[in-house]
């Protein structure tokens, strides 16, 4: 799975009629068309809106965008405004649609956080297969007029963790795309060492809708805890599956019901359900179908959104092999700068394909020690670099261990219920 | 300390109206590649991991924030200064 295989082609009807991707093509006359100009509305009535909207960040950590304007608008010195694209998350493809579709409503988010915090500066930091659409949507407002803060594009470094705060910061300052151990964040001290806003692309169209339709508006969809609508990206249950198709979700929809709607696949056929992305949560089927797609909904399962990816796993594939898998990839994506993640993640690979491995070769004994060290080796990494590669792989290796409790067992029996040992 | 729960009621109040946050240590875990003098310095408050990088002790209590390492017990605030000090990477830091 690639980040360039994607198809542009339009999303499959959506549950509920959608919000982002509805614009029929994406040149600017068609998003004017469709959405209408950029209302004019001053930064501290519309800093209100977006508080009334209950907006959280849709790259993965899902912080309040109004708490995080404030911060920058706030902080002393001219900002810096960020849209960032960079998408890392392999089985994420949500950002490069959005960018793509419906540049516009990105690019309009982006003047609106430069109003809203007063920057004279916006940069889009995008991955490659996405910039051409962002740069043929800044020429097409450059003709027209419209935007009164400077854009630059900036191509994004392929890798999990280049889209990392502090290593897009890094980047746009010239240095490596990688995390950097901050002790002031970059909403005070970031690009050029002025105050500076981070905000994903996802989340900026959001805010372009927002300064429309208003907060309330927002809030007619979703839950009262998470409202709004969010971009999954949702795969199918099959070893070596094509890239996973893009739908616009409101917050609080039950599992099964996406499920159902997008894969094509028995719902009884499924065994488990990644929430959240190569960082996020296993949550076993069909336990979880009614759980609501928000973070009060996942938190029982000890899950979180993430940026919204989404990757069932048929029964007849094994969970172990599937996270092992994953794990070794997480592992070949650290940055390498942190000692517990570069040596820690190799370590928690090895144990999850020795224990994967097991339930193949019938070998009991390595498969009894490789849970006894994965236990112990996911406290070494926990909490330990400068970001939060090393916590979310081990929280992807802590929900396998629960969601595949009883694989697990099996397999330090030397045996696995999967037929195949693919997914994912 | 065999006299520790007399002595904790008496100094308690004085000590939080000073300080109301307790000194911890921080580890910049992108400069640190785990020689292990902080260990060697602090054996109450660290250990080694596997591959030689500081952690607390079990019984330490942890530092919140980024790189938070431990809290600084009020009798170990001189030896914690010393290996942040003598930090070759210069990656241990005193954090509030």
């Amino acid at each position: 799975m690639t980040a360039g295989q994607i198809t542009s082609m339009a999303p499959p009807a959506p549950p509920t009629s959608g919000r982002l991707l509805v614009a029929p093509a994406p040149d600017y006359l068609a998003h004017l068309n469709t959405f209408g100009p950029l209302p004019a509305t001053g930064g501290p009535q519309l800093l209100d809106q977006v508080r009334r909207s209950g907006l959280t960040g849709r790259g993965g950590a899902g912080f309040p965008t109004a708490v995080k304007l404030q911060a920058v608008a706030a902080a002393p010195g001219v900002a810096v405004v960020v849209a960032n694209g960079a998408e890392g998350e392999p089985a994420s493809g949500k950002d490069r649609q959005l960018l793509v579709d419906t540049p516009h409503l990105v690019l309009d988010g982006l003047q609106l956080a430069a109003r809203l915090t007063s920057a004279d500066k916006a940069i889009v930091y995008v991955r490659p297969d996405a910039a051409q659409a962002v740069r043929r949507g800044l020429a097409e407002r450059m003709a027209a007029g419209v935007d009164r803060i400077p854009v630059t594009v900036v191509e994004a470094v392929d890798g999990f963790v280049t889209g990392q705060e502090t290593a897009v910061v890094s980047r746009l300052n010239g240095g490596p795309a990688r995390p950097q151990f901050v002790r002031v964040r970059v909403t005070e001290r970031g690009v050029d060492g002025r105050p500076t806003l981070v905000q994903n692309v996802e989340t900026l169209s959001h805010l372009a809708l927002i300064a429309r339709y208003g907060g309330a508006w927002f809030r007619e969809v979703g839950t009262s805890d998470s409202p709004g609508t969010f971009l999954a990206t949702v795969h199918q249950a099959r070893v070596g599956a094509e890239p996973g198709s893009i739908w616009e979700v409101p917050y609080g929809l039950p599992i099964g019901q996406l499920l159902a709607a997008s894969t094509d696949a028995p719902l009884e056929h499924l065994h488990a359900v990644l929430i959240g992305g190569y960082h996020g949560c296993w949550l076993p089927l069909p336990q979880a179908l009614n759980a609501p797609l928000s973070a009060a909904g996942l938190a029982p399962f000890g899950g979180t959104l993430g940026a919204g990816v989404v990757v069932p796993l048929s029964s007849s594939d094994c969970g172990i092999e599937a996270t092992a898998r994953i794990v070794r990839y997480l592992a070949a994506e650290s940055a390498q700068q942190c000692g517990p993640c570069q040596f820690g993640l190799p370590h928690l690979a090895g144990l999850m394909s020795a224990l994967a491995a097991a339930g193949r070769t019938g070998n009991v004994g390595t498969g009894v020690a490789a849970l006894a060290a994965l236990r112990e080796a996911v406290g070494l990494v926990e909490g330990r670099g400068a970001c939060h590669h090393p916590d979310g792989t081990a929280r992807l290796v802590r929900s396998a261990m629960d969601t595949f409790e009883s694989d697990v067992m099996l397999h330090t029996q030397g045996r696995c219920a999967a037929q195949t040992h693919g997914g994912v | 300390m065999t006299a520790q729960p007399a002595r904790q009621p008496a100094r308690q109040p004085r000590q939080n109206a000073g300080s109301p946050k307790e000194k911890g240590l921080s580890v910049d875990w992108t400069a640190c590649d785990g020689r292990g003098l902080c260990v060697d310095l602090l054996p109450e408050l660290l250990e080694a991991d596997p591959w030689g990088f500081p952690r607390p002790r079990p019984q330490s209590a942890a530092a919140p924030g980024p790189g938070g390492l431990t809290l600084i017990p009020e009798g170990l605030a001189g030896p914690a200064r010393r290996a942040v000090h003598l930090c070759p990477k210069l990656a241990l830091r005193l954090s509030e």
